[in-house]
């Protein structure tokens, strides 16, 4: 039993009991944790407004005997303001929470994905930077960083490279781009196919800076269908997402 | 088994209310058995009647007797104002400030992305037809102040801004009574952006 300190970003809530929530964060430290924050629900609570899903925080927490660790203190790092007061930015927040949730490990650390997550946040809340480029960019890093990335610079059947024939297809099973000789799985555009081998080769910034970017819905739909591939499950918040923004829009 | 079985059913049915655990199933099991058999048929009676009576009102979806509820029914609540909460506990919530006279909504919940519940779960195709055929001037969209609360209320000043009615939202800030060094900055940022002028 100890306390101890850490970052960490708020991935999701659950209601416990008559005024407690259980907070699982994504944390710098130690991987993912679930906490439990005693009388959070109540209005006079101090910490509510802090462990909303997406903040970034600094936490002091108690370990005890049981599965769920204590919030004792919480300190607010970045609240990402613009990502919560805008509908569609807020749907791309969750659904990246949403990936984080399945890929990061209990207690186990992986600073990296802390870091990626924390940083596509960032990016998120700039006004400036096209959610659907943001959230595309950061499922093809995370599929990096999980050793899983698709190929986007030669026919995933073939072997032959983007130099030789063109990439018109992409089957994220089969490892990525797909020539038109080959031909399996979904037609992709010639640019669509270029912006994902940038985003993949250190030029997501670059990409980002094109706003709008014309066919960022495509990227962004590439990457979630590679993305829910390596999961193995429908990412909800994209799907449920999708529907009331299409109805708003 | 270490109960007779009707008590052993008891404790087991006990045991699936919410915030019950098995010591205070058997406790309220006890309490049960001890108390004379009039007390007992009462509290079957209210199980009994509230199952059988209470449906939801078919208009703003509180709970009611009848097929519009109490607040509906009152031809002297105003009628160009709706006020949309998540659940009816927060109608009694609201209704206890005795400040709002109009009529109210409830959506049976909030906007979820990450739970999967979107706007066909919740009665939201309910408000707008509401909206669209009664006379309304403006809604006030009472959901908790939490991310999906909040979803909520960015969702329905979308969708109703095409129509001519008024969208507000509760104000967010300091609790009565409280010291103003512990506010989180998030809700001390709200109440400076809500602030007032004084009269």
């Amino acid at each position: 039993m100890s306390a101890y300190k850490t970052k960490a970003i708020v991935l999701r809530t659950y209601k416990l009991g008559e005024a407690d929530r259980i907070i699982v964060l994504a944390s710098k430290d130690n991987g993912k944790i679930r906490t439990v924050a005693k009388g959070i629900r109540k209005t006079t609570s101090r910490i509510s407004g802090r462990l909303e899903p997406l903040s970034e925080v600094s936490l002091q927490l108690w370990k005890g005997k049981g599965d769920l660790q204590t919030i004792n203190q919480v300190e607010t790092i970045n609240s990402f303001r613009c990502v919560k007061t805008d509908l569609e930015r807020l749907n791309t927040g969750l659904a990246m929470a949403e990936a984080i949730d399945q890929l990061l490990q209990d207690e186990n650390p992986q600073e990296d994905m802390y870091t990626m997550f924390s940083k596509a946040l960032q990016w998120l809340d700039n006004k400036t930077h096209d959610p659907s480029l943001v959230l595309a960019g950061f499922y093809l890093k995370l599929l990096t960083l999980e050793g899983t990335s698709p190929t986007a610079t030669s026919c995933s059947i073939c072997n032959l490279g983007y130099n030789e024939v063109d990439l018109t297809y992409f089957d994220y099973k089969k490892g990525g781009t797909i020539c038109s000789g080959c031909y399996e799985g979904e037609p992709i555009s010639q640019n669509a196919v270029t912006a994902i081998r940038a985003m993949l080769n250190g030029g997501l910034g670059k990409i980002l800076s094109i706003s709008p970017h014309p066919c960022s819905r495509e990227i962004e739909h590439f990457a979630t269908i590679s993305m829910e591939t390596h999961l193995d499950r429908r990412l909800k918040s994209m799907r449920t997402g999708k529907i009331y923004l299409s109805t708003t829009s | 088994m270490l109960y007779v079985p009707s008590v052993q059913a008891l404790i087991d049915e006990l045991e699936r209310l919410p915030g019950i655990g098995p010591k205070s199933a058997q406790r309220i099991a006890y309490y049960l058995l001890i108390i004379n058999k009039d007390d007992a048929n009462r509290l079957a009676k209210s199980i009994r009647d509230v199952k059988e009576r209470v449906r939801f009102c078919v208009r703003c979806f509180n709970i009611s007797e009848d097929e519009l509820c109490q607040i509906c029914s009152d031809p002297s609540r105003e009628s160009g104002t709706i006020c949309v909460v998540e659940e009816p506990r927060d109608v009694v919530a609201i209704e206890r400030t005795k400040l709002f006279k109009g009529s109210y909504h409830v959506l049976g919940g909030a906007l979820s992305p990450l739970d999967g519940i979107g706007p066909d779960q919740i009665k939201i195709k309910e408000l707008l037809e509401r909206v669209k055929n009664e006379t309304i001037q403006e809604v006030i969209v009472s959901t908790n102040p939490n991310l999906e609360g909040e979803a909520t209320s960015m969702y329905l000043a979308k969708l109703l801004s095409p129509l001519e009615v008024s969208v507000t939202r509760i104000a967010s800030g300091l609790p009565v009574g409280g010291d103003l060094e512990y506010a989180d900055e998030i809700t001390l940022g709200r109440a400076i952006e809500g602030r007032r002028r004084i009269d």
